[in-house]
């Protein structure tokens, strides 16, 4: 599928000038509409950069594609959103623990095939 | 590398008190340390960590044993990236700086990193300057008491060896309650210091100065025993307090005085005894270490009625339904509605010629039912009146004909217990269906639903011969379907209720069934799929009737039927590839037919489901903590 890393809030600067993906929950969207508070499955709050306004709604689940800038935010190239039914019985604490494990085990969970 | 991802003085702070803070730190050493026991019990290792915050390092940093299996595993090492989650400051010698860090919670945030920054130890003088301040609090304990507590007369206060008997003379005991600095030994004074009662669950063998103010649960008889020392006695006792309980015991020398002190269901504060790594053989409870009294324990009874807020009792239930998993001969606690109770029964041992007496009850919870049995005086006092809330603690798990309950001579049988919330929950849902419900009863085999069927991959069961038993196997698979045989995917029926056998059609409008050797003019049409799962290890033909066949397809047999007739293939083809889009949990049984010398192993559906993911992501992460050690 994609090359992006999957990784959480506490991994950001590790990932730095990486493509890395991230899921977590709106907390807030600034008026401007480009900006976005994302708490991640590690509750930790990161801060999100689009070029574009993101329709998103505070307290829905997405997942941002894009690239860790030096200030650890993410530069997001796109924002995927899901339908209510889709994410009502999301476990964020079980993804949270799948994104260690792909750390934990690279050689196993491959990312660019 | 910068270190702005580590929390700066955040060691500094955990030292001052502040341990709420949830600091990321590195792990920049680690040690182990062996346990000084010399009995085989001291399998857990203890872990000292080295911390560093990016500025600071700091090397008293014990790692709670339950965090063990995270350095065994290889995901907590050197240069490890963490999160401190629950933390606790000890002081081992405040004056001169000696302190201690116990990590009861931490999350390895990240295992491979570099070192980040160029971290140097913390200076002894920042701990202590800075310390001072806090000297009353870094227990970090609920019952903070005032500093200058007047101690009401020692009645039962006992120092070994001392020519200070229990005294009501205020002098001696005053002199010493007034210093309250951190020199306070045990040596000049005989007096509990109740400035620093801390809970059971935090206590370990690294603090040194430590009270807790519990309630006896159990006391057992003193037992003498013989090892390569000589002959000794002991006695076992259980301590109990709101956060949780401990097993104590007292040797020779102590074990009179002790036992003849201290008396079941009484409150005491206790001082000064060893605790060591539990020893798994004999206690069963939950506590990581067990205590032994020596020479130096202080014991005092706790007058006041401060002493009402401590539980009775600490109980650990499981559910009925647990003790399917857990295995014979094993101690656990459990609580049911006494949904029915035996006469009371005489047994003669075939072994030893003695009468016992016995009373069978039946106990049941919400999900299960099983019978357990009551021996000697507590078969006898057993109240046998309306469906008692009844709980056990400490009672043992037999396997006959599946599970079975047996109290021994140290369980504690509670009728309505008031500790636990469990007891109006039981009543209240006994009261509303329990009575008329008919629960899986583990002693009489039952097999509860999908919690003992294991998960499969679909090659394993040619590795692991499952089918093939004398007896049917059960199994889960989570597979797709891809396949679905059209042409015999139902089949005409008799009518006849139970009789299940296939019709012969005589294309006349009549429909000969030869097992009832009737004749009818109907027909009813039944499921019979022969379908194909696969997961990635392989595939496998299975068989599935009725209700399954039904929530597969979507539609009853006799619509299928229907469209069958009417030769709608189509809507047919559409039905068979609508189901093959999806995964789902096959709950199978499997049994080997004999036809002829051949062996073919059958596959019934029993049950179809869709993939829960949380519960299926909870079951691999278990089954890879189990795999992890042995990797890398």
């Amino acid at each position: 599928m994609s090359h992006h890393y999957r990784i959480n809030g506490s991994m950001l600067q590790q990932f730095s000038g990486k493509p890395v993906s991230i899921i977590g929950t709106v907390s807030k969207v600034h008026p401007t509409g480009n900006v976005i508070d994302l708490e991640t499955s590690d509750k930790q709050h990161i801060v999100v950069r689009s070029t574009e306004r993101v329709a998103v709604d505070a307290g829905s689940i997405i997942e941002v594609l894009g690239n860790v800038d030096n200030r650890n935010q993410i530069i997001c190239d796109s924002v995927i959103t899901f339908e209510p039914e889709q994410t009502a019985n999301f476990d964020m604490d079980m993804y949270n623990q799948a994104v260690l494990l792909f750390q934990h085990y690279p050689q196993d969970y491959l990312v660019n095939l | 590398m910068s270190n702005q991802r580590l929390t700066t003085g955040a060691l500094l702070r955990y030292l001052r008190g502040n341990n709420k803070e949830k600091a990321i730190l590195q792990v920049v050493g680690i040690k182990t340390i062996d346990s000084k026991v010399d009995d085989a019990s001291a399998l857990t290792k203890r872990y000292r960590l080295m911390l560093s915050d990016g500025r600071c390092t700091f090397s008293s940093c014990m790692l709670g044993t339950q965090l063990n299996r995270l350095i065994e595993a290889n995901s907590l090492k050197e240069n490890a990236i963490v999160r401190i989650d629950r933390v606790m400051v000890n002081a081992i010698d405040k004056q001169n700086g000696r302190l201690m860090l116990m990590i009861h919670e931490l999350e390895v945030i990240q295992s491979d990193s570099e070192r980040i920054g160029d971290p140097v130890a913390l200076p002894l003088t920042d701990i202590i300057n800075n310390a001072g301040g806090n000297a009353n609090r870094f227990e970090a304990t609920d019952n903070f008491q005032p500093a200058t507590t007047l101690v009401p007369p020692a009645t039962n206060v006992i120092r070994q060896d001392s020519n200070v008997l229990p005294t009501i003379d205020g002098r001696n005991n005053a002199k010493n309650s007034n210093s309250h600095n951190n020199s306070l030994s045990a040596k000049g004074g005989n007096v509990i210091d109740k400035d620093r009662v801390m809970s059971i669950d935090t206590l370990n063998p690294y603090t040194n100065k430590w009270t807790i103010k519990v309630r006896v649960s159990t006391k057992g008889a003193i037992r003498t025993y013989q090892n390569a020392r000589g002959p000794g006695k002991l006695f076992n006792c259980d301590l109990v307090d709101q956060s949780g309980e401990i097993r104590a015991a007292a040797f020779n020398a102590d074990c009179d005085k002790i036992h003849a002190m201290l008396e079941v269901g009484k409150v005491y504060y206790i001082s000064r005894a060893s605790l060591k790594p539990v020893n798994r053989q004999f206690n069963s409870l939950k506590h990581d270490y067990e205590m032994a009294f020596n020479h130096d324990t202080c014991i005092e009874l706790c007058e006041d009625d401060d002493g009402n807020s401590i539980p009775k009792v600490q109980f650990n239930f499981i559910p009925i339904s647990e003790v399917a998993n857990r295995a014979p001969s094993t101690i656990c606690d459990v609580i049911g509605v006494a949904k029915s109770a035996a006469d009371l029964d005489t047994i003669i041992s075939k072994t030893s010629q003695k009468e016992f007496t016995k009373r069978d009850i039946l106990l049941v919870d919400e999900n299960a039912s099983i019978t357990a049995t009551l021996w000697g005086k507590q078969a006898e006092e057993f109240q046998v009146s309306s469906n008692p809330v009844v709980a056990f603690k400490g009672i043992r798990i037999g396997d006959f004909n599946g599970r079975t309950l047996s109290t021994v001579t140290s369980t504690l049988i509670s009728q309505d217990p008031t500790e636990t919330s469990r007891t109006m929950e039981l009543h209240t849902w006994f009261e509303k269906e329990g009575k008329s419900m008919d629960l899986p009863d583990l002693s009489k085999g039952a097999d509860i639903g999908n919690q003992q069927t294991p998960f499969k991959t679909l090659a394993q069961i040619t590795a692991e011969g499952i089918g093939l038993n004398d007896k049917p196997d059960y199994i889960n698979v989570k597979c797709i379907i891809t396949l679905i045989k059209k042409d015999s995917a139902v089949y005409m029926m008799c009518p006849q209720e139970k009789c299940g056998k296939k019709v012969i059609d005589e294309n006349n409008g009549s429909f000969r069934c030869e097992k009832c050797n009737k004749t009818y003019t109907s027909y009813k049409w039944s499921y019979m799929l022969a379908a194909e799962i696969s997961d990635a290890t392989g595939s496998q033909w299975i068989s599935a009737f009725s209700n399954e066949a039904e929530s597969l397809l979507g539609m009853t047999a006799d619509e299928f039927g229907n469209h069958k007739l009417n030769q709608n293939e189509n809507i047919i083809d559409d039905i068979f590839r609508k189901t093959t889009n999806r995964e789902r949990i096959f709950k199978l049984r499997a049994k080997a037919d004999h036809f002829n010398d051949e062996r073919r192993i059958r596959f019934t559906c029993m049950r179809i489901s869709d993939v829960d993911w949380s519960s299926h992501g909870r079951r691999l992460m278990e089954e890879i903590k189990h795999i992890e050690p042995v990797q890398h």
